[in-house]
């Protein structure tokens, strides 16, 4: 089975790189950055349907969790990723994806995750930045607008590639 | 066929999460390992893509371009800083690790509530040390791996900091501003007093200490009163305190391993 494990290979790393940057990024800049992995589980998530989907989240939220300094609570971000995950997939059409189509799956999934952040917040009785959050939600829907059609089409290559 | 498989797994794979979330809020066993495992795994990526690695790690072949690198990072902000750390009144006679920080975590939404320090078990560090920078107290290592720790840091939602108010030393605890009746903005600190004492705006905020100075010594600066709620039916006071420390834009801290007081007690008699 060697395509799989190609654009599993590919999936992977490309999470990991999501995941460090992240976390390395936020040590550089007090600017508001963008999720930088939620991409990635959208473009996977879309290309392989809600079931495998979510489980891309789920590891891609694993991987955020425990990337120290991890996350308050650990296993929220898989649950959070693992549901971004399930409705991207649900968005998967068959063919040719029309970009608008996929900037709406993108957004849905951030909505998701972002709602799940807040939801976390209030029970663990941590305060909530309304802008940050607000400035950060947004740049998310355009990072997954823009980068979820070049992952799209990279795994697509890769997968030609093999066959 | 397939599709059942791959369902269940996902079945299987969300109910473990969720018994790893439960344990992990419970606080039970197997979640600190898990994290120091993490750390074990990533920890050096992110060591070797902090901003100083390139200076760390100097060859000793050129010594010229040493002695210009060394020349330039005395004049580099982190030797300023290391220095203001040093030079610190209130961590004067302590001992500490100087260490950088390597790693922030902004997955929640409340700012950054844990940071990655570029020391860990190798370094001598282990939970339950106090982190501190030159304005004054950062927080407590919670978590430690043989090359990374990740600190809690003041102000967010588990930690929680026995504090002296002011000249009378008013006892008094700090913690996340969301908790109590009072919902702050983040970036306030919440104070809240154990009896009816005097707190006025601009007081300072400094450390109780803990029994043997851990996770915290006595004296260290938390930050100061900003605002002090007027709430008659309150049974004690509570204010909104201003952390000393800046937190979003932390560089250099220290790891303390031992308080200012090294030298025991000697008993007094009472002379009336």
């Amino acid at each position: 089975m060697p395509l799989p494990s190609l654009t599993l290979t590919f999936r992977s790393l490309v999470l990991l790189l999501a995941a460090v940057t992240s976390v390395v990024l936020s040590a550089r800049t007090q600017l508001a950055l963008p999720d930088l992995v939620l991409p990635v589980v959208v473009a996977g998530a879309l290309w392989v349907g809600p079931s495998r989907g979510a489980i891309l989240g789920l590891v891609g939220g694993w991987l955020v969790d425990l990337m120290p300094p991890g996350s308050a609570v650990l296993g929220t971000a898989a649950l959070l990723y693992a549901a971004a995950g399930l409705v991207a997939g649900a968005g998967r059409r068959e063919g040719q994806t029309p970009f608008g189509w996929i900037a709406t799956v993108g957004a849905a999934a951030a909505v998701v995750v972002t709602t799940g952040r807040l939801a976390v917040a209030a029970l663990t009785g941590a305060p909530v930045q309304w802008p940050v959050v607000g400035v950060e939600l947004l740049l998310t829907v355009v990072l997954c607008a823009v980068l979820v059609p070049v992952l799209v089409r990279c795994e697509q290559r890769l997968a030609r590639g093999r066959g | 066929m397939r599709d059942t498989s791959r369902r269940r797994l996902l079945v299987v794979l969300l109910a473990l999460t969720v018994v790893l979330l439960g344990v992990d809020v419970a606080g039970g066993p197997g979640a600190g390992q898990l994290r120091a495992a993490g750390g074990a795994a990533f920890g050096p990526v992110e060591r070797f893509l902090s901003p100083g690695a390139d200076a760390a790690g100097a060859g000793a072949s050129e010594a010229r371009a040493g002695v210009l690198r060394d020349q330039l990072v005395a004049q580099s902000r982190e030797a300023r800083e290391l220095a203001a750390l040093s030079g610190a009144p209130d961590l004067a006679g302590s001992t500490f690790l100087p260490a950088r920080v390597v790693g922030v975590g902004r997955q929640g939404a409340a700012g950054p509530e844990r940071v990655t320090l570029d020391l860990g078990a190798r370094d001598g560090v282990r939970t339950d040390l106090s982190v501190v920078a030159a304005e004054g107290l950062v927080g407590r290592v919670v978590a430690v791996s043989p090359w990374t720790c990740d600190v809690l840091l003041v102000g967010s939602a588990d930690l929680v900091v026995g504090v002296r108010v002011g000249a009378a030393g008013t006892l008094g605890s700090v913690g996340s501003g969301a908790r109590g009746p009072q919902h702050r903005p983040a970036g306030q600190l919440n104070l809240t007093v154990v009896e009816r004492g005097t707190v006025r705006t601009g007081d300072a905020v400094t450390t109780l200490g803990s029994v043997g100075g851990s996770p915290f010594p006595a004296g260290l600066r938390v930050g100061s009163v900003q605002h002090v709620d007027e709430a008659p039916g309150d049974l004690t006071p509570t204010a909104s305190v201003r952390p000393a420390v800046d937190l979003t834009t932390l560089d250099v801290v220290g790891v303390l391993l031992a308080g200012p007081r090294t030298t025991p007690r000697t008993p007094s008699t009472a002379t009336g």
